[in-house]
């Protein structure tokens, strides 16, 4: 069986039947031709089958000893994502409250020192050199409004 | 004649101080973005998009389509010298390029593929300037049911071909007509799936999409391992770099087979440069005397996929020029584009926009000879880029995306979006969906629902009006064909496979 393929046709069969629900609510057809439910009816059912063949094919799926291999989990791996990602979205989050050069700053500093292991003095040179030339490129050159903390950048 | 005089218009549009700069801009950037691996021309046109906005949508079509066909030339270098391919349409290359290059060959093998490039890359502009206009006046005849029907092949066309599964290419392009019908309804203005956010009544946008699919993903993706490698030492001097006349007349049939393949294989939405290149690698190892040179450093194993890539680029502008058709996630950024500029992409986009058209074909060629000034005399300064510390890129590519989508509509929705479809691309690639039919089905989402309901509005509601003219009956049947071949394949084999892939 490949688990993955089970749990994205299990997920989108899930997502197609909240797709049709909210479609339903929608008009399906006028007198002259469909309606602004038509469409999105039709994504969700076919979202369903497909995601139906999905699964179903799944299970009958058999992994060679090579893919079972290359598929084994490298936690390492998922925690380095994982990492960047959250550090990625309390960066966005930040952004909005302390601005988002001293943001990136923070986000930067956490990627090199702590996710790519580099020494902390590496992390703050890179993210100071970063930050400040996008403060030259982007709010300086091309006058672009980035949102600014209570420092005033 | 008229082909002539088209082209020294698009020469007087390209040749200006202006958009020969933005020309050198694009093909110095994909250059750039071609060496350096795992930063692909989606995610660079994606970041770049934003900035596009100020500008004559002619020069930022010049300079998007320069990224597009420069990160052709750059993705041999890393494939020759470090064995990683700096674009997926690379892959081939590094068989014979990076053998080469151990065997102390890695100038000529340079060297070979920027003039296989180069050869095959103007060809494919050729092709272009050649195919594109007629097939945008025979489109000029189509009515809501044959848009609906092209642009359903060319979903189709896009589903089956990316990936190794059809049904999970079909997931992907229906989820994205999903997410490109988001927002205001085209007829009764009803919102759909907006689910009370004011900022998502216009729809998401796509520069949101495809800087999280392309740039975050990519990202997220790269940090799973640290990138190390070691560089082969290039030979200094233009003349180390040069093939020899013997190489150059042993990559005869390998330039024109890269051209023609390229070109043709360009023409179908969703076969690509990878599959243009594996096809023209594996005719020239057919067509060789010394097969078993092939993989152990045959020259013409590095000319001919080099080539088809190249030319490739040509052909793919043909669908998306004449017809609004992308056949690629490059090709259908292009197409957002044209929209986010307030252009029609389609039949008419030539005859009302003459100077966009002709002026990119004739910074296509401007661009060609660019990049064959950058990618040999030039290459071992760009090799350096190679020396770059991963642990800097990333973070500038994560902040200039930030940047990129929150300058769009100054909305941090926008960026918080742009964040889950960063993990929604990762998880995309690690299930092995294809981002391609996404991207497309985005695009054209609210384009194929028009025509449809336009379609069934000039009928009465009546479906039969889809097969009763011929075009669109036509293109709608090569559209089910293509649709059932694998279950019929499937079929006619069963007895002979074991379980299949899914």
């Amino acid at each position: 069986m490949k688990r993955s393929d089970l749990l994205s046709g299990l997920f989108l069969i899930g997502f197609g039947l909240f797709i049709i629900r909210e479609a339903s609510a929608m008009k399906y057809s006028y007198v002259h031709g469909p309606g602004p439910g038509f469409l999105p009816f039709w994504i969700g059912v076919l979202l369903v089958a497909l995601a139906l063949i999905l699964a179903t094919m799944s299970a009958f799926y058999f992994y060679s000893e090579k893919e079972r291999k290359a598929n084994r989990a490298d936690w390492w791996k998922a925690i380095r994502v994982a990492g960047t990602w959250v550090a990625f979205l309390f960066m966005i989050a930040l952004a909005d409250k302390i601005g988002f050069i001293l943001s990136f700053v923070i986000f930067t500093v956490f990627l090199v020192s702590a996710v790519d292991r580099r020494s902390l003095s590496t992390g703050i040179t890179v993210a100071l050199a970063i930050a400040f030339g996008f403060y030259l490129i982007f709010v300086y050159a091309f006058g672009l409004r980035l949102p600014v903390g209570p420092w005033g950048f | 004649m008229e082909t002539l005089q088209n082209l020294s218009l698009g020469l007087s549009v390209a040749l200006t101080l202006t958009n020969l700069s933005w020309c050198f801009i694009g093909v110095f950037i994909g250059t750039v973005v071609g060496i350096l691996p795992g930063i692909g021309p989606p995610g660079a046109i994606a970041m770049l998009l934003p900035l596009t906005f100020k500008l004559d949508p002619t020069s930022a079509f010049i300079m998007l389509a320069g990224i597009y066909y420069g990160a052709k030339y750059g993705g041999s270098t890393t494939s020759i010298l470090l064995n990683i391919p700096g674009e997926p349409s690379s892959v081939v290359t590094c068989l014979d390029g990076y053998q080469m290059a151990r065997q102390g060959r890695a100038g000529p093998a340079l060297g070979i593929a920027a003039i296989a490039s180069f050869i095959a890359g103007t060809f494919g502009v050729l092709g272009l300037m050649l195919a594109a206009p007629p097939l945008a006046r025979f489109a000029l005849r189509f009515a809501p049911p044959e848009y609906f029907a092209v642009m359903s092949l060319g979903l189709t066309m896009v589903a089956y071909l990316t990936g190794k599964s059809v049904v999970k290419g079909l997931l992907a392009t229906f989820f994205g007509i999903w997410l490109g019908i988001i927002g205001t309804d085209l007829f009764t203005a009803q919102s759909r799936y907006t689910f009370g956010q004011v900022e998502l009544v216009d729809g998401i946008d796509f520069t949101v999409v495809s800087i999280g699919l392309f740039a975050v993903a990519e990202i997220l993706v790269n940090m799973e391992s640290r990138v190390k490698a070691d560089l082969f030492k290039l030979p200094k001097g233009l003349r180390n770099l040069l093939p020899k006349l013997q190489d150059l007349k042993d990559c005869r049939f390998a330039f024109v087979n890269g051209t023609l393949v390229g070109f043709f294989v360009g023409l179908l939405p969703g076969a690509g440069a990878t599959i243009a290149s594996m096809i023209s690698y594996g005719i020239e190892k057919a067509v060789s005397k010394h097969p078993e040179k092939f993989g152990a450093g045959a020259i013409e194993g590095v000319a001919a996929p080099e080539g088809a890539n190249n030319s490739d680029a040509g052909g793919g502008l043909v669908p998306l020029l004449s017809l609004g058709i992308p056949g690629s996630n490059v090709g259908a950024m292009l197409l957002a584009a044209l929209y986010l500029w307030g252009l029609r992409p389609g039949p008419l986009l030539i005859h009302e926009h003459p100077e966009l058209f002709w002026g990119v074909v004739a910074s296509m060629y401007v661009g060609n000879f660019l990049l064959l000034i950058l990618n040999l005399p030039l290459v071992p300064i760009f090799v350096q880029i190679l020396r770059l510390p991963y642990f800097a890129l990333y973070p500038m590519v994560l902040g200039i995306s930030i940047v990129g989508v929150y300058s769009v509509n100054y909305s941090f929705l926008d960026v918080w979006l742009m964040g889950f479809f960063g993990l929604l691309g990762y998880l995309m690639r690690k299930l092995h969906f294809p981002m391609a039919p996404l991207v497309l089905g985005m695009v054209l989402g609210k384009p194929t629902e028009r025509a449809l309901r336009q379609s069934l509005m000039m009928s009465q509601g009546d479906f039969t009006i889809l097969f009763m003219r011929p075009i669109s009956a036509t293109l709608l049947s090569a559209a089910v064909i293509i649709l059932l071949s694998p279950t019929v394949q499937r079929l006619s084999l069963r007895e002979k496979k074991g379980p299949q892939r899914v």
